[in-house]
């Protein structure tokens, strides 16, 4: 992928454009990137407040009632609800996967189902979490929302 | 949502039947009633009913779920026997033998189906 970067003087807000001849994967992604960009989190690392931005979450988690959000390395607090969290993220292809977890279907790898009929969701750092049968047809739907979605692009 | 319910409905009607058949068969049966029909449709509906309640709840290890399910279905089939007069016709043992063949039977259809929507899960994750 070819990028493209200039410097505009005078304008109020950066500007990106995307040109592509086929809606491929990674020009998707770009599109999903740039959408999540203005999307921050307020979470706290050691007592201070820090922005993350949504499209560094891989999933968030909910343990007696604090929210934890996981990136690729590391795990920050936030005073948010799990619900208001899924409100805020849901245009940044965050999907429920279990009762306490909404996870970013963009670091989604695949699926695996487990012997004792539980499922795991496998992360593109390695990770994995538990997936509930109840949200599986919600990740299907998501995901060909997301491929609808490259034709309508 | 009410069309997956149904589905199942049906699906774990049809192989109630299936069973039906085959142990009346052993037991030299040659023909079911309508009223069968409806009998098992009718518990299905209820059996299906109650677990939809079971799955809002996430339990933390799914063998407390299936113990639940299990137990549930044992308890509505019993009841239903009794009011159905399923008794005259076939030993209580037959008719719990029955009901847990019809169960472990409905979940590896079930399984086969997450095999199914996992794959595809899968599939649109490879193509993006």
């Amino acid at each position: 992928m070819f990028l493209k970067v200039t410097q505009v003087r005078g304008i109020k807000e950066p500007e990106v454009a995307i040109q592509y001849e086929s809606m491929t994967e990674s020009v998707r992604r770009v599109i999903s990137y740039v959408k999540c960009v203005d999307v921050m989190i307020l979470c706290k690392q050691e007592g201070q407040e820090v922005y993350i931005n949504a499209a560094d979450i891989y999933y968030i988690e909910s343990v007696d009632k604090r929210c934890f959000v996981y990136c690729e390395t590391k795990v920050y607090q936030t005073d948010y609800r799990l619900y208001e969290l899924e409100e805020q993220l849901e245009t940044c292809r965050f999907v429920r996967v279990n009762k306490a977890c909404i996870l970013n279907l963009l670091v989604l790898t695949g699926i695996k189902p487990l012997i004792n009929s539980r499922l795991e969701a496998l992360l593109s750092n390695g990770e994995r979490v538990y997936v509930t049968r109840k949200y599986l047809s919600e990740i299907k739907r998501q995901l060909q929302k997301k491929e609808e979605g490259r034709s309508n692009v | 949502m009410f069309k997956k319910f149904m589905l199942h409905v049906m699906a774990t009607t049809g192989i109630t039947l299936v069973v039906l058949a085959v142990i009346a068969a052993c037991f030299q049966g040659t023909v079911i009633y309508v009223k069968a029909v409806f009998e098992s449709f009718l518990v299905n509906l209820l059996i299906h009913t109650g677990y939809s309640f079971f799955k809002k709840k996430e339990y933390r290890y799914p063998i407390v779920e299936t113990m639940l399910e299990m137990g549930y279905t044992v308890i509505v089939v019993l009841i239903a026997g009794q009011l159905f007069g399923w008794y005259d016709s076939m030993p209580l043992w037959c008719l719990l033998l029955m009901a847990i063949l019809v169960y472990v039977l409905g979940i590896v259809v079930s399984a086969v189906s997450i095999l199914g929507e996992v794959s595809t899960i899968n599939k649109l994750i490879k193509r993006g």
